[in-house]
């Protein structure tokens, strides 16, 4: 990201010239070590989660040059998150112009908010959480307001030119942004704050180069589920061309309500929709059962919808909501979500068998896979944290192998077989293959086709002839007119096969 | 010859024949030995390394012969090699004066034996863990190369990172 | 030697480069030693390493600022790297006497090696520069290796495509005319254009796309080619038996080929292309074949064309209508052969008895149909593999042929008559009475093969089963167990209801048995020493009671009637005996032998029996007395007494056939019976028109039964779906009666205003019928 590493900064800042030279030390010594090394022995810190592994990198950036630029670089202001809005503030008066300007945001890839302010009180008519909200607010301090926060974000999501992932966490039902001009004028105390409408001509005035964020998350507060609004979003809208993916956690899709709501013209896309443990409120055919049901304009040009972590089956329908925009393509699937799951409680097993429900979604899969009718434009179906191999049953396979093809009882669909013969009926499919052990391990078996039997393989060691047999019904499928790919957890793949046709 | 060792040769010249198995814990041997000899070591094969002196190479091959049949983890799972605390036997055998630990590390960088050098940059966090800056120059021998004016907007920069 | 200072590019880079040139083979094929490697290696490694270890510009002002001092260090090697491939392999130069693939094959065996030696040799900056830069989004850059491959396909693939890929299809249509060609080159300059396709976004993903475009697309074209003029000129000097085998061995030679050297991916569009071409294209020219290779009963060849045929199963219809059709033209032609036969046979000599079947001999038909059968049988099992689309064109031409043929159906409207042949075939073989040498080459899978192809099952059903129930109550079936089983056999073929009324037929027989017995027990044996009651179920036997011939038991032979009916009724009380005087037969003991000569054996009718029991009393009697003695119906008593007199066991007089039936002519048992043999049977010679009418009455059941079966299924249909158009009800019933016969429409039609009169159903509109509850 070198090329934006000047562009950001509206004050070209020049320092004092330093006052002593860096110093220089023998070859066996810490600061001697090449970059890449440094960069090891600081990375010790950086991914855990207490303070005083943070503390210590701060402490390293302090002892000297050298140490306070890799630090800063590299991991400080790499990744930085918020857990209290009191702590944004600080880092604004310090690190945003026009109180103070430093050209760290230029290294921040990742920025994350948690428990992001509300507007004040006097706004709100109605409170939902009263307990909540006194915890939340009684950290922020009197001289500052949510206007600051919305005006410092803005400036910073403007600034930070290498941005690429945004994430709020610990977001409470009232969480907004502004969006109606009308909303902002009252509100607005702060000169350099402004109502959606004119940020948005800012935006626009502002830059010529189109800005993508990567990624754009948003969690709600634990225990709550959040009805998904524009105003969630909005002002993040106003700084980005292109969300690649949008990722909503605990949050309700109601389509009624969204598009009921008034939402401004923009032009932002969000490509990738993921709903995590989303619950989808589909009222809008109760509500308004003569009209149809359309897109709302907020995912207008989604192309591919991620679902993890599903909790009903009723949930599924979010499918048909984001799918009437005409443009989704792709659609993943979390399969160790919940609802796909039937809990069988054997009396010697403590622990209930987790058995996946091909009687019930069967069906939807091979609805979802017809390329035909409103499923015509899926082209693409993405399996993730699938646990194949304990799909996969032995017996039901010899039993298809050795079975009369002229017998006249019709085969059962509700099998894994079954599943996968319709899952080939789609054009191109990637299945994701989960981490837990029982998935990586696979015991073959000469019945079945493989030429060796042995309890217990390594997935990554099945050879592509060894997967051609466990996945015969969807090789098979819609005379092989499908392009397969297997991948394990950290996405390498292990088993590809191209449509034949 | 039946078993056919790999020398190899340190800056000094000083020659360590060893069984390939252990020259192979370093990837950049591995490879070597598998590109020159395309149908297997036929003979012992000599390996000069001209960025490591004798008593160093001395240590890693150490370090080599007793993890000879130690499977490591895979490189790309970060996460777990992270998390996984040193081996008691590394850290004895890491217990050496700052100098050779540094240059321990550069050799396994060198010679691209990654579980030496991460063994040896938990060492090094282990020694920087919950200590201050001053402290941290002490330890290791740092030069303070900040004015007293940098120091303070370093500091004021950095305290609403340490809040958290 | 030693190190150039680490912080000379320039110097670090001629320092690498010599050592570069052994690596890529530029200086000859001499080896690289393991000290130019790690040398190589090192110099590489200093160069990063003290880059990254004092920052891009340490001297500089800016390392105290904090932009870019410090990052990792490769980019200026890389770049280096990458120039030096450029003029590398531009500077690669053909050697005169060798041709263009020739030389790509040579450099790029070299140059692959090579470029794996220095992804190792550059390892550093692999490890760290350029997979942080690929981390970070860049997709320009590449691993070394992968690298080398991109320049290769940059600088000596890109600008060569075409005269490579040609040079390569050149040698594969030399291998193809049979010239002995180095098949290394193409393998590896194919595999070239496999390794040249590299996904730069991923670059774990191998793919096809420069093997398929540059190679695959033009090797298919040109094998079609190459086929399409061979197959045409080799047809025009071959005959098609060796085309066939020619395709073989070239089928084989593709295969092999491309198991050789080409991706899997090419294997299926080679064959469709090489199917089309050498199959489609000339399947005209193998069916006209075909039918000369049948009549020459060519089994061999035929398999050859059906295999060579199946590698394109849509090839294969026309050939299996073609079988269908030259078998029904076979048959008829052996059929027309054999009824020509049997009018020769009956204009030349005596006329045949009744030509009431045709003339035709029905061993000699069924045979016919059997032999024509089996041979095409065969064929389909030898040269087809019994393959599902032969099985049928043959089923569906047995179906034909066995059903509608010169003799079955002499006119296009007569029903069949195979069924009442196929029935009579069956009686000849299980009746005792037929000789043994004309039975031998008649068999119950003969019948079950014809019984498969029947339209009118029901019509065999009715005729086989009055041709039983003679066979039982006579009691000269040849083997109850073979019975049985033809029972068994239909039974499965067609269904448990179909053979229900003849299974009903053997538990009387059995019932009977017991009957008998007890019977047996009730009656003195002075005058009747064997009596054997059979009680048969009205329906299930062909069997109708006759006024005709109802006659007046003699009263010495009373008793065991009685005792019958008696105990009959004890033990099924309620149930009607009617007693069937025109079936069932007696012996009885004459002694009108000369003396010191045994009695003889008379068989006879029942009306006969009455008849001569009458005599017991006197010896004389006139017509109309006799007839007032025995009953029945004048004509019946005529018929049955004329073999006697016929055969002189009663004198009549006056003589002459044309006082037989006079009220006062007189008849007289004589006093001595002169005959050769001691059994005599008197019922053969009994004429009745009896024959005639029980043709008459199977048809006539027939058409009652189908009838009956058609009315139900209506009835049916109607009750669950309550209305119903004309067309569909049609269409509802035709596949129901399938099993029996084939029903025609104006029999549907006339059952449907049956219904309607009868009012179970009645019509709505001019197309709609209503069931009426």
């Amino acid at each position: 990201m070198k090329k934006y590493q000047l562009i950001g900064r509206k004050n070209i800042f020049v320092r004092q010239r330093p006052t002593k030279e860096v110093a220089s030390y023998p070859l066996l010594h810490i600061c001697s070590l090449p970059l890449e090394i440094i960069l090891f022995i600081f990375a010790q810190f950086d991914s855990s989660p207490t303070s005083s592994d943070h503390l210590n990198l701060i402490h390293l950036s302090m002892t000297c040059k050298k140490f306070n630029a890799i630090a800063n670089r590299h991991f400080i202001y790499h990744h930085i998150a918020f857990k209290t809005p009191e702590t944004f503030y600080k880092f604004s008066e310090v690190h945003l112009a026009p109180h103070g300007d430093s050209n760290k945001i230029n290294y921040t890839k990742l920025l994350e908010f948690s428990n992001p302010p509300i507007r004040d009180s006097s706004n709100l008519k109605i409170r939902i959480a009263g307990q909540y909200k006194i915890e939340s607010f009684s950290s922020t301090s009197d001289r500052h307001t949510y206007n600051d926060f919305v005006a410092f974000l803005t400036q910073m999501l403007n600034q930070s030119y290498g941005l690429s992932v945004l994430s709020f966490t610990e977001i409470s039902p009232d969480f907004e942004f502004p969006v109606e001009a009308s909303n902002g004028n009252n509100a607005t105390t702060n000169g350099s704050m402004s109502s959606f409408s004119s940020m948005w001509s800012k935006k626009k005035s502002q830059r010529s180069n189109r800005r993508t964020l990567k990624k754009l998350i948003l969690k709600a507060q634990s225990g709550w589920s959040i009805p998904f609004k524009f105003s969630n979003i909005s002002l993040i809208l106003s700084c980005f061309d292109v969300i690649e993916e949008l990722e909503l956690v605990n949050f309700i899709i109601d389509d009624y309500k969204l598009l009921t709501a008034s939402i401004p013209t923009y032009d932002t896309s969000i490509n990738t929709l993921i709903l995590n443990s989303c619950i989808y409120s589909g009222t809008f055919k109760k509500k308004q059962p003569h009209r149809k049901l359309t897109s709302s304009p907020l995912f207008d040009s989604v192309t591919s919808l991620m679902l993890s972590n599903i909790n009903s089956g009723n949930d599924l329908s979010v499918i048909d909501f984001l799918k009437v925009n005409g443009k989704m393509t792709t659609l993943g699937l979390d399969m160790n979500s919940p609802s796909f799951y039937t809990s069988k409680v054997s009396s010697t097993v403590v622990s209930p068998k987790k058995t996946f429900n091909f009687s019930k979604y069967n069906g939807f899969f091979k609805l979802v896979c017809s390329r035909q009718g409103s499923y015509s434009n899926l082209h693409e179906l993405v399996l993730t944290n699938f646990n194949l191999v304990e799909c996969f049953d032995h017996d039901a396979r010899h039993a298809a192998e050795t079975s009369d093809v002229d017998s006249w009882i019709e085969p059962s669909t509700d099998t894994f077989e079954s599943f996968l013969t319709f899952i080939g009926n789609i054009e191109n499919l990637s299945i994701i293959l989960s981490k837990s052990t029982t998935s990586s391990r696979f015991k073959t078996c000469v019945k079945c086709g493989l030429t060796t039997t042995s309890s217990d393989i390594n997935i990554g060691a099945l050879t592509a002839s060894n997967w051609s047999v466990l996945l015969k019904p969807l090789l098979n499928a819609n005379e092989g007119n499908c392009n397969v790919k297997v991948f394990n957890y950290k996405s390498e793949q292990l088993f590809t096969r191209m449509k034949l046709v | 010859m039946s078993n056919p060792k790999v020398i190899v040769i340190s800056s000094d010249d000083e020659k360590f024949p060893v069984d390939p198995k252990v020259a192979e814990k370093s990837l950049l041997m591995k490879n070597m030995i598998n590109d020159l000899n395309p149908d297997g070591l036929q003979e012992d094969f000599e390996i000069p390394t001209p960025n490591v002196r004798a008593n160093v190479l001395a240590k890693v091959l150490e370090w080599c012969e007793h993890h000879k049949n130690t499977i490591f983890p895979d490189d790309d799972d970060e996460d777990a090699k992270k998390s996984a605390p040193v081996e008691e036997w590394d850290k004895n055998f890491l217990k050496v004066d700052q100098e050779m630990l540094y240059e321990i590390m550069l050799a396994a960088n060198y010679l691209n034996i990654r579980p030496l050098l991460d063994a040896g940059c938990k060492m090094v966090a282990e020694m920087i863990k919950g200590k201050s800056p001053e402290e941290l120059r002490r330890i290791f021998n740092i030069v303070n190369d900040f004015s007293p004016e940098e120091e303070a907007a370093i500091r004021r920069e950095n305290e609403w990172a340490e809040d958290r | 030697m030693s190190f150039p200072s680490a912080s000379d590019l320039n110097a670090t880079w001629s320092y690498i480069q010599p050592g570069l040139e052994f690596i890529l083979g530029a200086q000859g094929d001499q080896g690289v030693t393991s000290k130019m490697y790690m040398n190589c290696y090192t110099a590489v490694y200093n160069y990063c390493v003290n880059k990254s270890r004092h920052g891009a510009t340490a001297t500089s002002i800016a390392a105290s600022s904090e932009n870019n001092s410090y990052a990792l260090a490769g980019a200026e090697i890389y770049n280096k790297l990458d120039e030096y491939l450029i003029q590398f392999i531009r500077g690669l130069s053909k050697e005169a006497n060798e041709s263009f693939l020739e030389f790509y094959v040579r450099k790029w065996t070299r140059f692959t090696i090579g470029a794996g030696y220095m992804n190792n040799v550059f390892d550093y900056m692999n490890r760290y520069w350029v997979q942080k830069e690929r981390s970070d989004g860049r997709r320009d850059v590449y691993d070394v290796n992968t690298l080398s491959l991109l320049k290769w396909k940059s600088e000596m693939f890109n600008g060569n495509a075409d005269t490579l890929v040609s040079e390569v299809l050149t040698l594969i249509q030399k291998q193809r005319d049979n010239e002995i060609v180095d098949t290394s080159l193409v393998s590896t300059a194919i595999k070239s254009l496999v390794f040249l396709g590299i996904d730069t976004q991923d670059l774990k993903k191998p793919n096809l796309v420069v093997y398929i475009n540059y190679f695959e697309h033009k090797f298919l074209e040109k094998t079609g080619e190459y086929y399409s003029r061979e197959s045409a000129q080799y047809l025009q000097d071959h005959n098609v038996v060796d085309y066939m085998k020619k395709c073989e061995s070239r089928l084989a030679e593709e295969i092999s080929r491309s198991n050789n050297y080409l991706e899997e991916h090419t294997k299926k569009h080679l064959l469709d292309v090489l199917h089309v071409v050498l199959i489609e294209e000339h399947a005209p020219e193998m069916y006209a074949q075909f039918l000369t290779l049948l009549e020459q009963n060519e089994t061999e060849h035929i398999q050859r064309m059906y295999k060579l045929l199946y590698r394109l199963p849509r090839t294969l219809d026309p050939l299996a209508d073609t079988l269908e059709q030259y078998i029904k033209d076979q048959a008829a032609k052996a059929l027309e052969k054999i009824k020509a036969a049997s009018e020769t046979a009956q204009s030349d000599g005596k006329p045949v008895k009744r030509a009431a079947s045709g003339a035709v001999d029905p061993k000699t038909y069924i045979n016919t149909l059997i032999s024509v059968y089996n041979q095409y049988n065969d064929v389909v099992v030898q040269a087809f593999s019994k393959d599902t689309r032969f099985i049928k064109a043959l089923d569906n031409a047995c179906r034909h042929f066995m059903n509608k043929n010169c003799i079955a159906t002499p006119t296009p409207k007569s029903s069949c008559k195979t069924p009442e042949l196929l029935a009579k075939y069956a009686d000849a073989f299980l009746r005792g009475t037929s000789k043994e040498s004309d039975t031998v080459d008649m068999s119950p899978d003969n019948l079950m093969v014809v019984f498969k192809f029947l339209n009118d099952k029901d019509a065999f059903e009715e005729y086989y089963r009055r041709s039983l129930a003679k066979r039982l109550i006579n009691g000269n079936s040849k083997s109850d167990e073979e019975e049985e089983s033809i029972l068994q056999r239909l039974q499965e073929e067609n269904s448990i209801e179909y053979t229900s009324k003849m299974t009903k037929m053997f538990s009387d027989m059995k019932a009977s048995e017991d009957l008998k017995s007890s019977v047996k027990e009730h009656i003195s044996e002075s005058v009747v020493k064997d009596f054997n009651p059979l009680t048969l179920a009205q329906s299930m036997w062909p069997f109708n009671h006759l006024a005709d011939y109802e006659l007046k038991v003699a009263p010495e032979l009373q008793d065991p009637f009685d005792k019958v009916v008696e105990i009959y009724g004890a033990k099924h009380n309620g149930r009607q005996l009617k007693w069937l005087w025109n079936h069932g037969r007696a012996e009885l003991k004459a002694n009108l032998a000369r003396k010191g000569k045994p009695p003889f054996l008379f068989t006879v009718s029942n009306v006969q029996l009455m008849i001569l029991v009458a005599f017991n009393k006197k010896n004389t009697y006139t017509f109309k007395e006799l007839h007032s003695v025995v009953g029945t119906a004048k004509h019946i008593f005529e018929a049955h007494l004329l073999p006697f007199t016929k055969y002189k066991l009663i004198d009549q007089s006056p003589v002459g056939a044309e006082f037989a039936g006079n009220d006062d002519t007189t008849f007289t048992l004589v006093d001595e019976y002169k005959s050769k043999k001691l059994r005599v049977n008197f019922i053969s010679a009994i004429k009745t028109n009896e024959t005639k009418t029980e043709e008459d009455e199977a048809s006539k059941e027939i058409d009652e039964t189908r009838r009956n079966y058609l009315s139900a299924c209506i009835v049916r249909i109607m009750k669950s779906r309550k209305t119903v158009k004309h067309n569909e009800l049609i269409n509802e019933v035709l596949p129901q009666t399938l099993s029996r016969f084939q029903a025609k429409i104006i029999d549907i039609k006339r059952v449907i205003d049956q219904l309607i009169e009868k009012q179970y159903i009645q019509r709505i509109d001019n197309n709609t019928y209503e069931y009426l509850s």
